[in-house]
């Protein structure tokens, strides 16, 4: 397809501030993070790490960066990953598995009519996908087809109306055990690049994956979950950058990243989102504007 | 192609023509609604029986004949008679029949072709019981007909001349179009000569209607019994198609299916009504279109594509329905002119997609600006590029259930199986982790190769709604593996004699092949129109170079591919209609880890061996299983050729098991003088309805060679395994079986199979156990398995198979019969070799060692030679006899028996 290109060509990011109520949420109880989030939290350093983020990408990988306001009202607002799946022209509003966060779209989506995006929305809720639930975060995107984990927010229905939404691709759905979000165990790492966690839990849901797709991908098994979250944008003149978690927060994973060859990687701290469950992916979305039907 | 022939042939058109005149009429009175009644000139059936083996033989073997078994309504050859024979012969006038004449010139290939065919054809005619009262009162009067010119045949040796050399016209365009396309081909000579294939006799004419890919009609008239092959070379000749393999003709069935038409059978048993409509489709999407050689393959690819676009069949988003439409209107437009009249009304006429609005079309003419400059093979082109990428792409879909019911559906593609549940794919099994591909009534079954952590394998079974749809879910499997996987399909003949069994398998030549054939593809790129435009396609070569950055770099770089071969050796699949083989493969799962174990083979293969005799028998059975609507399972070994030496044996059906259980009771008194009233009722009914043209004649010849070493009495012991006619062991059922036979035959027929096949699953007496394979190519099965022959248990045990490229078994064999004829030290190993020549030949190699410490090798072959008249049945028996002395050259040809069996009408007289 036109829009069927190699993973990791994006022009532009799009962020939103973390909000003084960060990690002031009602709890969740699926959620993987730390029940007690909100103690343990430090605003300051999570807006440090924010700050470190949007700079990479912004400076180091050269995106062109959309910040949106943190509303305080949205203390998960920063999550801006799970609200939106975007791929080529297409970006598909989700409904995310907590009601109180469906209104956190309401920004994106101007943003992204703004930037010229399709705008699909996942439909009434009484409607067609009544009960349909999803969230950016248990969606991978490969470039060539969809994997969406089936976890404790996003499930089949939503997966459904990813499917129709992006026919093009083949979407497939994968288990994710362990109430973690298919993000949290894997992430693109490269075009054919995946990067995942070795975990059991992971291990399972990879070879559901290479069981289902019909293209190979290379596989880069980090030891340490966290570290399973990577960013991997192609830049300008075609330089891999791969954002990931520093040493400090996944010692053991650095020397797999160091494998990559001749990529310029941008270790980047995320202690405080991770608290809640997020990771790198989490609080960013990647779009393409530059890409033409040629 | 000697004049003579030719002329005989004309001959006897011409005096049937004359004596069938008022049947003629007749005919058009019964049957006015035909709008072509044409004189059938066929049916000369008796006319190759007088003409035994004899001729060919050496005059000692010919006092042997007591054992040749030819029709009672023939007188039986006497020497005198091969006489005659001969000198008829020698005056270069075979006998041919019906405008035959030209397949002599066929290589053997075709011949075995011809012999497939009909005995497809008899199958058909046994499937389809209820045919039209007026065909069959039609084809029986023509019977009648054939038979009297039949008894005239022998004086009618008259040349003629204009005639003759009309013909021969025909039969140089004939030959010279066949090979235009099939110089490559070795194993799919079925697509060779599609032109040949076709009966002359004139016959009552059908008129076909094909949509075609660009909506038009094709309208052609066809013989009524001709193969859906004739047709689909019709259709591919009328679009001057050349890489044909990628496509199909498709009708719908009484039960609103699309299907798609089988080339080797014939068309009217195929759509079973008198619609003759058909649609000319892409049946196999080529994964990358641009390896195709021609624009316009591509340009019939675009065609399909936009239609499954349009219809919703080939999902994509908004954004891809705007390219595609784009690259469509660049295709059959051209460049776009900001002065094109209206062009939204003009958009809004055509189809992009199934929910278009006028956003699309505003789109899709944005985009249509950009292409400016991009020839219409261009743009087809970047179509296809994008086409191919969509995750339906050749995706073709059924509905179904899952074990637990929960709709689903299953996409056969070139990859493997797919399975979705809504839009989503939940599984997928690519066809190298698929052992097996089976169904079995409604339920479809793919046996899973265990996966590097898991010990066993596992079956997937999943519901279709009828069987008929689980058998078309099958057969697309069968096909797209074969096509896409395998670099030559599988040899049928070999196939079919190993098998015994009923089975479909793919017929045109694989996509490794037809990629060869296209390379060699050397004609100007022909000129064709695209639908809208006028522009005339230009070679993407000499085409101004574009701006496109996807251009694919290999567009135009034909790929020599030469890592294809068109070995046949190994791309073994098997395709087989089996239920014994599943219960055993349960057995023997635990023990199976290998790929290559299919440890029911065997079995099968063993019982062949046993029942050698009977295979002629047999492969009638098989095709009308394959025919016959009733054919309620089956089951395919997608095996890839990848796996080099290592082949799949077919396993065998139960129910052809049986069938030759009950055929080696109904043949053994074959000895006994009319052997045609052995054969079921089934049959005969059969040749009654069958137009006149099929006869079918099988001859078996058993050829026994004798190392002059070898101790003569234990020639009696040796053939024990191979039970030939006079040595057939006593005790069998009594003929009265054979109504039996035909009682359970007869529901298939008429596709209403279910009690029978119970039945017989039910009432297979094996117990099949499989022990680990010694080496990986060497299966060890334990047998303990009734003697089909005689009930009689047969100790064989430790069963090493050999895969290689020919198939051998050696098995121990304890006593056959309670004769005591073998002692027990007495240690028996056959090797049964199949090869693949003019007709099915099966060589037995059985030594043995005596307590003496003398052995004996004797080598027995069996060939089985299956066709109508067309075929010189002694020809191939003579040229046979001469190939196994020389490949032998050091033994002697002790004996020589001839098994002929003739159906003909008029044999229950």
């Amino acid at each position: 397809m036109a829009n069927i290109c190699p993973y990791g060509r994006f022009t532009h990011a799009v962020v939103r501030g973390i909000p003084e109520s960060f990690g002031k949420a009602p709890h969740d109880e699926h959620q993987n993070g730390e029940q007690n989030g909100d103690a343990s939290v430090d605003l300051a350093k999570a807006q440090r790490q924010f700050g470190c983020l949007t700079g990479a990408l912004r400076q180091k990988v050269g995106l062109q960066l959309i910040e949106i306001p943190p509303d305080p009202d949205l203390p998960e607002s920063w999550r801006i990953e799970d609200v939106v799946v975007i791929q080529g022209d297409t970006a598909l509003i989700t409904r995310p598995y907590k009601q109180q966060r469906r209104t956190e779209a309401e920004a994106v989506r101007r943003v992204l009519s703004e930037l010229g995006l399709t705008v699909v929305e996942m439909g009434e809720e009484e409607g067609g996908s009544g009960g349909a639930t999803l969230e950016g975060s248990d969606v991978l995107f490969t470039g060539r087809e969809f994997f969406v984990g089936v976890s404790s927010h996003t499930n089949r229905r939503g997966a459904e109306v990813l499917a129709d939404t992006f026919r093009d691709f083949a979407v497939s759905t994968v288990p994710v055990c362990g109430g973690a979000r298919l993000k949290n165990i894997c992430s693109m790492g490269g075009p054919d690049t995946i990067v995942f966690s070795n975990s059991e839990g992971a291990k399972k849901t990879l070879r559901m994956m290479e069981q289902l797709t019909d293209h190979h991908y290379e596989i880069l098994t980090v030891p340490e979950e966290a570290a399973a979250n990577c960013i991997y944008i192609k830049g300008a003149s075609k330089r891999d950058f791969l954002i990931h978690r520093p040493t400090e927060e996944a010692p053991e994973s650095t020397a797999a990243f160091q494998k990559l060859q001749d990529y310029t990687l941008l270790p980047t701290a995320c202690s405080e989102a991770s608290k809640l469950g997020a990771c790198l992916s989490s609080l960013c979305l990647l779009i393409n504007r530059k890409h033409s039907f040629f | 192609m000697t004049t003579e022939a030719g002329t005989e042939t004309e001959v006897k058109e011409k005096a049937e023509e004359s004596a069938a005149q008022p049947d003629q009429i007749d005919q058009s009175e019964k049957a006015p609604e035909e709008t072509k009644e044409v004189v059938i000139a066929e049916g000369d059936k008796k006319e190759k029986e007088g003409k035994g083996i004899s001729r060919y033989l050496p005059s000692w073997l010919k006092k042997q004949k007591s054992q040749t078994q030819t029709s009672p309504t023939k007188d039986d050859p006497t020497s005198d008679e091969a006489v005659g024979n001969e000198t008829e012969q020698k005056e270069g006038a075979p006998p041919e029949v019906n405008g035959h004449a030209e397949e002599e010139e066929e290589e053997k290939e075709e011949e075995k072709e011809n012999s497939e065919q009909v005995n497809q054809k008899e199958a058909e005619l046994k499937a389809d019981v209820k045919e039209e009262t007026e065909t069959v009162r039609e084809e029986k009067v023509e019977e009648e007909k054939s038979e009297d010119k039949c008894a005239k045949e022998e004086t009618k040796a008259v040349p003629e001349g204009e005639k003759t050399e009309e013909q021969q016209k025909e039969l140089v365009k004939e030959t010279s179009e066949a090979p235009a396309e099939g110089e490559k081909e070795t194993q799919t000579s079925l697509f060779q000569s599609p032109l040949k294939l076709v009966r002359k006799n004139k016959m009552k004419l059908v008129v076909c209607h094909v949509t075609l890919l660009d909506g038009t009609d094709y309208t052609c008239e066809v013989e009524k019994r001709v193969k859906g092959q004739y047709l689909f070379f019709k259709v591919c000749e009328h679009l001057n198609l050349m890489e044909k393999d990628y496509f199909g003709l498709t009708y719908i069935d009484n039960h609103n299916n699309k299907c798609w038409l089988d080339p080797t059978k014939e068309i009217k048993r195929q759509i079973r009504s008198n619609n003759w409509q058909f649609s000319f489709n892409v049946k196999f999407y080529p994964p990358d279109p641009s390896l195709l050689t021609e624009d316009l393959t591509r340009y019939l690819l675009c065609l399909q594509l936009r239609e499954d676009v349009a219809c919703g069949k080939l999902p994509c988003s908004f954004v891809t329905h705007a390219l595609l439409g784009s690259y469509t209107l660049q295709a059959e437009l051209g460049d776009y002119e900001p002065d094109q009249p209206k062009p939204l009304d003009y958009m809004s006429q055509l189809t992009f997609a199934p929910n278009q609005n006028k956003e699309m079309e505003e789109k899709i003419l944005e985009l249509h600006k950009s292409h400016r400059g991009m020839t219409p093979a261009q743009a087809d082109a970047q179509f296809l590029e994008n086409a191919k990428k969509l995750s339906m792409y050749g995706v073709d879909l059924h509905h179904a259930k899952d074990s637990e019911a929960v709709d689903i559906m299953l996409g056969v593609c070139a990859n493997g199986l797919l399975v979705y549940k809504d839009k989503l794919r939940i599984n997928r099994f690519a066809w190298p982790k698929i052992l097996k591909i089976s169904y079995k009534r409604n339920n479809f079954y793919i046996k899973i190769r265990p996966g590097e952590a898991e010990q066993f394998e596992s079956t997937v079974g999943f519901k279709l709604q009828n069987h008929r749809s689980a058998k078309r879910l099958w057969k697309v499997c069968v096909e797209n593996h074969s096509f896409f996987r395998l670099n030559a399909p599988e040899p049928p003949n070999k196939a079919r004699f190993l098998t015994l069994g009923s089975k479909f398998r793919y017929s045109g030549r694989t996509q490794a092949q037809t990629r060869v054939a296209s390379s060699l593809i050397d004609r100007p790129a022909p000129n064709f129109e695209r639908t809208s435009s006028k522009r005339i396609s230009r070679s993407l070569d000499g085409a101004p170079v574009i701006s496109i950055t996807d251009t694919s770099a290999g567009e135009n770089g034909r790929e020599p591919h030469l890592e294809l071969n068109s070995d046949s050796k190994t791309a073994e699949v098997e395709i087989e209609e089996t239920v014994v083989v599943q219960e055993v493969s349960k057995t023997t799962k635990p023990v199976i880890v290998t790929v290559e174990k299919v440890p029911s083979e065997p079995v099968v293969k063993i019982e062949e061996a046993m029942t050698v005799t009977e295979e002629e028998k047999s492969c009638k059975r098989e095709s009308v299983s394959s025919e016959s609507e009733s054919e309620e399972e089956a089951e395919y070994h997608p095996n890839v050729s990848i796996s080099i030496s290592h082949t799949q044996i077919p396993e065998e059906k139960e129910e052809e098991i049986e069938e030759q259980e009950k055929q080696v009771k109904n043949d053994t008194p074959a000895d006994l003088p009319p052997i045609t009233q052995d054969t079921p009722p089934a049959e005969v009914q059969e040749v009654a309805e069958e137009t006149k043209d099929v006869v079918e004649s099988k001859e078996e010849v058993v050829v026994v060679e004798e190392k002059p070493a070898a101790e003569p009495e234990m020639e009696e012991s040796t053939d024990d395994p191979m039970v030939t006619p006079e040595e057939a062991p006593n005790g069998l059922p009594l003929p009265d079986d054979a109504p039996d036979a035909t009682l359970e035959e007869e529901p298939k027929m008429n596709g209403q199979p279910v009690t029978v096949e119970t039945v017989e699953t039910e009432r297979h007496p094996q117990v099949i156990c499989c022990t680990e394979p010694p080496v990986v190519k060497t299966e060890m099965v334990t047998i303990s398995d009734t003697f089909a022959a005689q009930k009689t248990e047969i100790a064989t045990k430790e069963v090493p198979i050999v895969h290689t490229e020919t198939k051998t078994i050696t098995y121990e064999a304890a006593q056959l019969e309670g004769n005591g004829d073998a002692e027990p030290g007495v240690l028996m190993t056959a090797q049964t070799i199949t090869s693949e020549s003019l007709c099915t030949t099966t060589t037995t190699h059985i030594t043995k060692t005596l307590k003496g410490g003398l052995s004996e090798t004797r080598i027995e072959k069996r060939i089985v030679i299956t066709g109508d008249c067309d075929i010189d049945h002694d020809e191939a028996l003579a040229q046979a006899i001469k190939e196994a002395k020389e490949q032998h050259p050091d033994m002697s040809v002790t004996r020589v028996v001839v098994h002929k069996e003739t159906e003909l009408a008029d044999e229950e007289d």
